[in-house]
């Protein structure tokens, strides 16, 4: 449904269809990691067999796509274009040099933005508590 | 923290990072120049390296979370759901999807097929309900009907049922794609009545049969997929709603009864099996041009005629059963069809 209003957007170049691309996927993933997530409070007990125990811990790394997302808002705060950054490299995979060219701004300076910026929501993401 | 604090912040944390190891604590001494509180701000996202795992957000780390929460391509291929181990998709449903399996524990290397329930279904209920009706799916033993043997709640929750696997293809297609005559078609047909009168005599309704739930196998045997799960996915017996219904049942193939949301009864099933012989026999659906709109056929089925399929083939004698089941008033169908 999001991708049918990009009819009446001018994607102009590549660069602006990443960005918007990006933009959409955060907007996907986000909308699925909250319903998943609502879906596993929702209700009822879940019934357990004994052979169906939890998985041995050790796989217990995946990213939290919703507490990035709050961390996103928060440094977009701080830092609008540094949150764009992010947005335009984990969301849309674009490279350190098409990032740069995306926001304008040197490949030296994307890479900082982006090192600090990894650093700043790993704290962000850990250290918040959960409510 | 201020926009302008994260500024200062930034700059000094991008070039420590950016300086040799052995050079860090010179160079952030120098920077924050007795500023203590930036300092100690600086240390505590310096000290993130330590913890945070090389892929955190790389691309591999998109694809995981990505892989966690959207519905997935194979997401459950490989996975153990209760005693078996799921090895290939082999169907999409409205109410989940269907894997080939195996038993986990290499006990039986026979295969089965496990139906993995998606979604909006109370799992717990699911559970409940698949207790109180396993033992009377469990005795149907007839040679067209496809066996269950099992079901449960996988370690998310997630309600399964394993069955008989069946390697056939759709009536309808089975029938086009051989060529079958009319008389072969419904000698093929009369089997699978005789399941579904075989299953009501224990008082079991399918519920929602239709071409996808009969496959045939290579050697012609037909087998009904599927008896009564619909009850068990389908929320609280007797006392259900228009819109409970309306989720367990393919519109198409649904009685008026269902639609409407009235008792279900064994002529439920007899209406469907008389839509699926009015295609078998015509080639095409008794409501043509209101399939594509769920409401418009809703309203098709309760309140139109169905075209005669007479007027669709020549053989007339043969299609008085099939337009008496697609009839609305079915005391009439069921005497029809098996009286």
């Amino acid at each position: 449904m999001r991708l049918v209003r990009c009819d009446s957007i001018n994607v102009r170049d590549r660069v602006h269809f990443f960005s918007l691309a990006a933009q959409i996927m955060r907007q996907i993933l986000i909308d699925h990691a909250r319903q998943s997530a609502a879906a596993k409070r929702g209700g009822n007990a879940i019934t357990i067999a004994l052979d169906d125990a939890p998985e041995p811990e050790g796989k217990k790394t995946n990213l939290d796509l919703i507490a990035l997302d709050d961390a996103m808002v928060q440094l977009a705060a701080l830092d609008s274009r540094q949150c764009k950054i992010v947005e335009l490299r984990f969301f849309g995979g674009l490279s350190i040099e098409e990032t740069a060219q995306a926001v304008d701004i040197s490949p030296a300076t994307a890479k900082r933005e982006w090192a600090t910026a990894r650093l700043w929501l790993h704290r962000a993401i850990n250290s918040s508590p959960v409510p | 923290m201020t926009p302008e604090r994260w500024q200062k912040v930034k700059e000094v944390l991008a070039t420590v990072l950016e300086a040799p190891a052995s050079n860090r604590d010179a160079c952030l001494e120098q920077l924050c120049a007795g500023d203590d509180s930036l300092r100690r701000e600086v240390e505590l996202l310096l000290n993130q390296q330590d913890q945070m795992q090389s892929q955190f957000l790389d691309e591999t780390s998109l694809a995981e979370a990505a892989a966690a929460v959207l519905p997935g391509e194979n997401s459950s291929v490989g996975r153990r759901v209760g005693a078996y181990k799921t090895l290939e998709r082999i169907g999409v449903g409205g109410m989940g999807e269907v894997y080939r399996a195996v038993r986990a524990d290499g006990q039986f290397a026979k295969e089965v097929a496990v139906k993995l329930v998606r979604g909006g279904f109370d799992s717990a209920s699911v559970s409940e309900r698949f207790r109180n009706e396993r033992q009377i799916l469990a005795s149907l033993d007839h040679p067209n009907i496809a066996r269950l043997l099992d079901g449960g709640t996988a370690n998310d929750g997630m309600p399964y049922l394993v069955m008989e696997l069946i390697d056939g293809e759709r009536i309808d297609i089975y029938c086009d794609r051989n060529k079958l005559t009319i008389n072969d078609r419904l000698r093929l047909f009369r089997k699978v009545c005789s399941a579904v009168q075989y299953a009501h005599r224990r008082l079991v309704i399918h519920r929602d049969i239709k071409p996808s739930n009969i496959l045939v196998t290579k050697d012609g045997t037909p087998k009904l997929l599927d008896f009564g799960i619909a009850k068990i996915l389908s929320p609280v017996d007797d006392a259900e709603t228009v819109l409970t219904v309306t989720q367990a049942m393919t519109p198409e193939y649904a009685s008026p009864e269902q639609i409407r949301g009235d008792a279900i009864t064994t002529a439920t099933d007899v209406y469907s099996l008389g839509v699926v012989l009015y295609q078998l026999l015509t080639g095409r659906s008794p409501y043509p041009g209101h399939t594509h709109t769920p409401h418009k056929l809703a309203q098709a089925v309760c309140e139109s005629e169905p075209i005669r399929p007479s007027s669709i083939v020549v053989r007339k004698e043969s299609l008085t059963a099939s337009n008496s089941a697609a009839d609305q008033d079915f005391a009439e169908v069921y005497r029809a069809a098996f009286g």
